[in-house]
């Protein structure tokens, strides 16, 4: 069986790469669609789910870049109330895209900080229940 | 302007049409790397048509409430995660179009998205799916 490495997620950082890395904030209203993620994407992320409504994207060396929620709306914000402000902030672009303007993001912190606390918390939560992040994150 | 367009058809025999302008295709593009090109991505939505491990039938419960469909294939599996394509259409009368594709690695021990909802119903499985 190949050997798999060990390779450091940062996921309790998630909040400070987004900011380091300038993460956008969009909605698509059409597939309720969250995204959080770097604007520019790299061609070796892969999408990775070991929480229940979050994705994350995640390079083959560990680097996270963004996070993604499907049915966000109408079913984690429905679930998670607190963050119903985050898509009022957000202002349409184009037909059933929304964006984060600059102008909010300072509005929209305290909501995205608490998502990536939610995220970390989530993530210790399937460590303590025994499951390995390491065979997710060497996946490929 | 039509920018990427295909057609294919299901696996029940539906036909099946993608039409996305040149914005839509780089939107999904950028938060889908994995689709790399039209060829690539024809390939997978009609890999997951073709040949489904799951299919959910329901009304999408975003903004429009659309009849919606979502066929899942699973490509393969570890010890702990299962890799699958994952296309969403809009179903009219009259055609199916294509609104999202996309690969992604998962947990097995969670659900498909759409088991979370009772507007949803699997209307496909594959035997041979861990999905």
């Amino acid at each position: 069986m190949e050997k798999l490495k060990n390779i450091s997620l940062n996921i309790s950082r998630i909040f400070d790469i987004a900011k380091k890395d300038k993460w956008v904030v969009e909605y698509d209203s059409d597939l309720d669609s969250f995204y959080w993620i770097n604007p520019k994407i790299s061609k070796s992320a892969m999408l990775k789910k070991f929480l229940s409504d979050f994705s994350l994207y995640i390079t083959p060396t560990g680097k996270i870049q963004g996070l993604f929620i499907e049915y966000a709306k109408y079913n984690f914000i429905a679930h998670n109330k607190e963050y119903e402000k985050l898509i009022e902030i957000m202002e349409k672009v184009d037909g059933d895209k929304y964006m984060l303007p600059r102008k909010k993001e300072k509005e929209a912190e305290s909501f995205l900080r608490n998502i990536a606390n939610q995220v970390g918390n989530e993530t210790l939560e399937v460590i303590e229940r025994g499951f390995s992040l390491k065979e997710v994150v060497n996946a490929s | 302007m039509v920018y990427y367009e295909d057609s294919f058809v299901d696996y029940d025999g539906n036909k099946v049409k993608i039409k996305w302008t040149k914005e839509l295709w780089e939107y999904h593009l950028n938060k889908h790397p994995e689709i790399q090109n039209f060829k690539v991505a024809s390939n997978l939505i009609s890999e997951a048509l073709i040949n489904p491990s799951v299919v959910l039938s329901g009304k999408n419960v975003g903004k429009n409430k659309e009849a919606t469909r979502c066929y899942y294939i699973e490509h393969k599996r570890d010890q702990s995660n299962i890799y699958f394509t994952k296309v969403v259409l809009c179903c009219s009368e009259y055609c199916f179009y294509v609104k999202t594709v996309f690969a992604q690695w998962q947990f097995w021990n969670l659900v498909l998205q759409e088991k979370k909802y009772n507007n949803f119903n699997e209307i496909w499985r594959s035997s041979k799916t861990y999905l």
